[in-house]
């Protein structure tokens, strides 16, 4: 296993281990301070392309780790979300037959059916320093907008109610947002069906009034616009009823704390709906 | 010169293979002794005074980085070669198991040379941490056999053939 070393090499190899500990004794103790910083720079010009090789050669293998995990995690993905888009169709399907059957129903009741919400898009282009409760958004009456027309928005992933348009210019319209204090609408509850006025107030939030008295509201109960308001159409979502220590009775109504599900101060982008203009004592459709 | 030349190939490669491990292991906080398995791996293939001149060249080039006491890691290196060829003697380094078990154990004494160099010389005993002490040594242990392997190649089917089999050069 082991070659025979000669004595020469044996008595070399006791005295080795002394030279190299002299050496690095005397590189110690010299001022080779100067000279190291400038054979480490030196050095590291040398070693540049073999540091930027090893750089190289770790980011290759990150990235390919990398790729790898995204790929498994793509496949992964794309299971689940065919699950999901199989789940949809079916959801799809189940959706058209009581689509249909509540056409029938619909048909057969002579009751109006729900219409589609269409409308613009339009940016807010400004906010009114002076008054909270307004935007002004990007388009006007050239764009077919007019007054008292309804505006809604999306807010994570929600669609709610943000406010009635209530002036016009060619090219901007001003909207009052639903927490201003001079916005109103009729509101209906979903569980207790109850109807209310769901009021902006002083501090940017809203609240619903109005409620005939009975059991409790229930805290996140749903706040939609009701049949009976002249500007909006039924079923948008307003908000939910806030907690239980917000609401109170007054003049024989319960007063309930509206927590909306869009905050119309942050949108950025909103729906305006076609406004209903209807004359006075003209019963919605 | 050619014996040479493959000599200083492999510094070269230890270079880039110490680079490398401090770019992948060095975000974790350990940092692998690559250049000293490197020395070690030399050790075994060249002639006594091949192996501390690799080893103080390796020590060197460490110390050439670092920013502590220069010459601190080629004196470290030195003893640390000391106390290999010692048990190199009595033990056959060319199986795996006696390669990790040695190379871990001697990169703790190396580490720990190196800190009572330090402490001797600036009065400061340079630690690099509980966790790299254990988990770096382990893993340098662990990765010696691959450098080993490599090397080994390397020297078997290169212009060094004949003198790797007569296993001492330079």
């Amino acid at each position: 296993m082991k070659q025979k070393i000669s004595a020469l090499e044996r008595g070399y190899s006791k005295v080795l281990p002394a030279v190299f500990t002299i050496l690095a004794l005397v590189i110690m103790f010299l001022p080779l301070q100067s000279i190291v910083v400038s054979t480490r720079s030196i050095l590291t010009y040398i070693f540049i392309p073999q540091i930027r090789a090893s750089h190289r050669i770790t980011q290759y293998t990150k990235d390919a780790l990398d790729s790898t995990k995204d790929l498994l995690n793509t496949a992964d993905k794309n299971l689940k979300l065919r699950e999901e888009v199989s789940n949809l169709l079916l959801e799809n399907a189940q959706l058209e037959s009581l689509f249909a059957e509540n056409k029938r129903l619909t048909e057969s009741l002579q009751i109006s059916s729900k219409e589609k919400w269409k409308g613009l898009w339009a940016k807010v282009a400004y906010r009114e320093p002076s008054r909270r409760g307004t935007i002004i958004v990007d388009k006007g009456s050239q764009n077919g907008i007019s007054l008292r027309a309804p505006v809604i928005a999306i807010d994570q992933g929600k669609v709610g109610l943000v406010g009635k348009v209530i002036e016009v210019s060619p090219t901007t319209s001003k909207i009052l947002l639903s927490s201003d204090e001079d916005f109103s609408v009729a509101a209906f509850l979903s569980e207790s069906k109850k109807e209310g006025l769901a009021l902006g107030d002083a501090k940017g939030g809203m609240f619903i009034k109005y409620i005939t008295l009975g059991q409790d509201l229930t805290e996140g109960e749903k706040v939609f616009t009701s049949i009976s308001s002249a500007i909006f159409p039924d079923g948008i979502l307003i908000g939910y009823i806030g907690p239980h220590n917000t609401q109170k009775i007054e003049d024989s109504f319960i007063t309930a704390k509206i927590v909306p599900v869009v905050d119309s101060n942050a949108v950025n982008e909103v729906l305006i709906m076609p406004a209903l203009n209807l004359p006075l004592g003209e019963i919605k459709k | 010169m050619i014996k040479f030349l493959n000599v200083f190939f492999i510094f070269i490669i230890a270079t880039i293979a110490h680079w490398l491990a401090i770019e992948t292991f060095g975000q974790y906080g350990i940092i692998l002794g690559v250049m000293f398995s490197f020395t070690l791996v030399m050790a075994t293939k060249l002639s006594e005074f091949g192996g501390y001149l690799f080893g103080f060249l390796s020590g060197l080039f460490l110390d050439f980085f670092g920013n502590n006491l220069f010459g601190a890691n080629a004196l470290a290196f030195t003893w640390v070669l000391f106390v290999f060829y010692i048990i190199d003697d009595k033990i056959d380094f060319r199986d795996s198991a006696p390669q990790m078990v040695i190379t871990a154990v001697l990169n703790m004494v190396l580490l720990i040379f190196y800190g009572l160099i330090s402490k001797f010389f600036i009065g400061e005993f340079i630690w690099q941490g509980f966790v790299n002490f254990v988990v770096g040594s382990v893993l340098t242990g662990l990765f010696l056999p691959v450098i080993y392997f490599v090397i080994n190649k390397y020297l078997s089917w290169g212009p060094l053939r004949n003198i790797n089999e007569a296993k001492r050069f330079f």
